[in-house]
């Protein structure tokens, strides 16, 4: 936008929202320019903090009408390239405000706004004794409802026995380009309740699960609730063979008792020089309960992991008992930059995945000597593939060697894609390497989608390059 | 802090934005019990004001993407330095393991430029400084106390009292009421007869050079008295000359300790505390005092020693403890917004239902004050001493 036009839109946009919730002011807006990616800042050219679905969809309607770039945001701690003016420029929508939580009477559903952070929407169930299952990302503390399903984010803690946030979905509130707001699934009738996703035609829902901003803005999601368990166990068996490793793992995802299942490779004991007795890796097992039958849950568990090995560590389960963070930041340091490559693969190709990184790190072990990255990865269980990841922790803030690790980032990434790995996020970090392995058919499909929900390319513009107008 | 040091301190950030937000209590993130993290991020509404938004913009200004304009020089000063966003910043470790990322001090060292620079600074600040200069205290008041005839006595002894200045010119209950305990439980604690700002406030606004003065002042009217220990109700003078004097190689020749270090200490104050109606108490963690000194347990501990005193903790306490909006300068330069931020906690220590709110920092009372009672610790001990 040219200085003028910024100014009269801000005028404009001031009257929706109240002047203390909009800014053009440079040093206001610094604060905007970057998520926890390893990407470089870019500074958009307004904030705007909206209150209500009402005034997203005003505030549309005009940057429609303008043609100008609006960039919904939540926490940008995205480790992909998400949440903020990714070309630079443009709106920048800062949906925080907007943060109330629902519960259903009948404690079986929860209807919250976009802005809301995934551990503050825990916090309010918790008070009832409910959970949507899997808590949320890593980054739960500041990462948002509206950002997390926009990413389709995922969830370690919970996913072996719940699955992915995005799965819990029943229905969703839209704001599209035009301004106009829609409701998924059933309450697409204005009579019925945000309560079932597979009705009144198209799961819509899906569309802009994992749409990245780029199709409109997610305002409100409704999820499906559980109660939460009162009893949990923790294990952290290591293995001879990654084989026996994964095996495990597979048999115990199965009883469907386990609520987090993590399995590390063998490199990353080594690193962290806490067991060097773990050849084949290790896991991080979590069993979930009640009183009434965690002790069978327990001797079944220990009757599985015993088959396969007799070594367990003590390495994991105080962490995740909450009782000794010291430990936890042994292995899980980070230092200002980080990058993660993550990705589904089926149970079976497990052990190869771990075989190939363990290659690539042998492969480029000159390089990666060079820079201070350091490798840190393995798989998280869900309830029928297994999410892998690939930590690559930077440590160093030297430019070149910086460089250079963004280099073994590009390189892995096209390794592992070219493996099979369909990542859940993919951000503008990763969003080349990802468009330009799928089928041209499916591409094409999304730039269609594109065009018709957003003909003007208003919706976060440099997302994906697929999708820019001239290319869709 | 140098140039080299404050661009390795940016660096350290990852931007997960847990300077914001950090709602506790699930899974195995439970011990973190509290919600948002940043007092004036929740006042003021923009991610600028947290530790994130802060640390991109000194980057931007460093690497001169944007000059240190008015609104960029409000960001740096509206910020109490309450340490909350150290205490759940999660680089280089989980929230609770102490971070290498210095928020405090990243803030301090754009303080200290903006002065450096000859750019403006609030009205309020320059105001503190020439009333410093004039009179040394930060109201610019004649030099007086309220006469403390027990403390004046002692004026020889080796435990000496620092009141401070919000002690000695509105918060002077709060001597009062020492003056009383120290007569009743016969303790050898004396006052000087006069005093000089401790500098803190000048520190903490980035005024160094007129804190230097004052604190070589200070150095010498201290040390010439010869006492062994100083004992302050102020965390804020506490801190100061505890950590600041030192740092700045003024070299002070007794101890200093925080008045709870020193109560919780006396085994015989319990003989002195008489039985009571039960009542309910709650207690405010002043941030200089906890998060920053992490002096957390003496006070619950003479609280508990006083019988019948039943203490429930707010949500937030401890390292997870909301500010009172007072700090830094806050009160001074941004009384709407530290005024605000002191509702906040407010609102949360009743919330206990308590008979009384406790704290242990004149400047808390003083903020926290504006809304109903809050008695300094050594008044609840006056109140129960025989």
């Amino acid at each position: 936008m040219i200085l003028t036009q910024i100014e009269d839109t801000y005028h404009i946009l001031k009257e929706i929202v109240g002047v203390d919730n909009i800014s053009i002011d440079p040093a206001i807006l610094w604060a905007y320019s970057k998520d926890s990616s390893i990407l470089e800042p870019k500074l958009p050219e307004m904030v705007i903090r909206p209150g209500s679905v009402e005034e997203i969809s005003n505030i549309l309607k005009i940057a429609n009408e303008k043609k100008i770039p609006i960039i919904p945001s939540g926490g940008r701690s995205s480790l992909c390239g998400a949440g903020y003016s990714l070309k630079g420029g443009g709106i920048i929508l800062d949906l925080t405000r907007m943060t109330t939580v629902n519960i259903t009477e009948d404690g079986l559903n929860v209807e919250v706004e976009a802005g809301c952070t995934f551990s503050k929407l825990g916090f309010e169930l918790k008070k009832q004794n409910l959970t949507i299952g899997p808590p949320g990302p890593f980054s739960a503390f500041s990462a948002t409802i509206g950002g997390g399903l926009s990413v389709n984010t995922y969830s370690n803690y919970g996913a072996n026995l719940y699955g992915v946030p995005s799965e819990k979905i029943l229905s969703l509130e839209v704001v599209l380009p035009s301004g106009q707001i829609i409701q998924t699934g059933s309450a697409a009738n204005p009579n019925a309740k945000p309560i079932f996703r597979y009705c009144n035609g198209p799961d819509f829902a899906g569309l802009f699960l994992g749409s990245h901003g780029t199709l409109g803005i997610i305002t409100k999601a409704s999820f499906r609730v559980e109660n939460r368990h009162s009893e949990e166990a923790h294990y952290d068996p290591v293995f001879d063979t990654i084989e026996s490793c994964t095996q495990c793992a597979i048999e115990l995802t199965k009883t469907r008792y386990t609520g987090m299942i993590m399995q590390f490779a063998p490199i990353f004991y080594k690193q962290s020089g806490l067991d060097i007795r773990a050849k084949g890796g290790g896991l991080l097992v979590n069993v979930f309960g009640e009183p009434q039958n965690i002790e069978y849950r327990k001797q079944t568990i220990e009757k599985i992991i015993s088959k396969y090995t007799d070594m367990t560590t003590d390495t994991f389960a105080p962490i995740f008992n909450a009782k000794d963070y010291q430990k936890y930041r042994a292995w899980c340091c980070v230092n200002g930059r980080w990058a993660e490559i993550a990705g589904f693969l089926p149970f079976s190709q497990v052990t190869d995945y771990v075989k190939k990184v363990e290659e690539f790190m042998h492969k480029n072990k000159d390089l990666i000597n060079k820079t201070s990255l350091i490798p840190q990865f393995g798989a998280i269980y869900t309830l029928n593939c297994v999410n892998i990841f690939v930590l690559l922790l930077v440590y160093d803030i030297d430019e070149e060697h910086f460089e250079a690790s963004r280099l073994l980032v590009k390189n892995l990434t096209d390794d592992l894609l070219d493996f099979g790995i369909s990542p859940y996020w993919i951000g503008k970090a990763y969003s080349r390497a990802v468009f330009s392995r799928l089928r041209p058919e499916y591409v094409q499909l999304y730039q269609m989608i594109k065009k018709l929900l957003d003909p003007n390319g208003i919706m976060n513009p440099g997302m994906f390059e697929i999708l820019e107008v001239g290319k869709a | 802090m140098n140039d080299t040091e404050l661009r390795k301190q940016l660096e350290l950030c990852m931007g997960c934005g847990y300077c914001r937000d950090a709602y506790g209590d699930e899974g195995w993130l439970e011990s973190l019990k509290t919600k948002h993290v940043c007092p004036v991020r929740e006042i003021l509404g923009f991610d600028s004001y947290t530790a994130k938004g802060r640390i991109l913009l000194g980057k931007a200004i460093l690497e001169e993407e944007i000059p240190m304009t008015p609104t960029a020089r409000s960001i740096f000063y509206q910020c109490t330095l309450c340490g909350n966003c150290e205490a759940h910043c999660i680089s280089r470790g989980l929230p609770f393991v102490p971070s290498d990322l210095k928020v405090r001090e990243i803030i301090r060292y754009f303080r200290e430029k903006i002065i450096e620079d000859g750019l403006e600074i609030p009205k309020a600040y320059q105001r503190i400084a020439f009333n410093l200069k004039q009179t040394g205290n930060v109201f610019g008041e004649r030099q007086k106390r309220p006469r403390m005839p027990y403390l004046e006595e002692n004026k020889d002894a080796s435990i000496m009292y620092f009141a401070g200045c919000m002690v000695s010119y509105r918060e002077s209950q709060v001597l009062e009421a020492l003056n009383n305990v120290c007569k009743k439980l016969n303790l050898k604690i004396g006052i000087l007869p006069e005093e000089l700002c401790c500098g803190n406030v000048l520190l903490r606004t980035g005024q160094i050079e007129v804190a230097k003065s004052l604190m070589e002042s200070n150095k010498n009217h201290l040390n010439e008295a010869g006492f062994k220990i100083l004992v302050t109700s102020c965390p804020g003078c506490f801190s100061a000359l505890k950590n600041e004097y030192p740092k700045y190689e003024f070299k002070l020749n007794f101890e200093v300790q925080h008045i709870t270090e020193y109560f919780s200490n006396l085994p015989q104050l319990k003989d002195f505390l008489k039985n009571s109606k039960p009542i309910k108490v709650t207690y405010h963690d002043p941030c200089e005092l906890g998060r920053l000194n992490k002096i957390f347990l003496q006070p619950r501990k003479i609280l508990q020693t006083i019988p019948n005193v039943q203490l429930i903790e707010p949500f937030r306490s401890q390292l997870n403890a909301w500010c009172c909006g007072a700090g830094a300068g806050v009160q001074a330069a941004y009384p709407d917004l530290s005024k605000k931020i002191a509702f906040d906690r407010y609102k949360e220590l009743k919330d206990t239902a308590p008979d009384c709110i406790i704290t242990a920092c004149p400047n808390c009372v003083h903020s926290l004050s504006q809304f109903g009672q809050i008695m300094d610790i050594i008044e609840i001990i006056e109140r129960y001493i025989i």
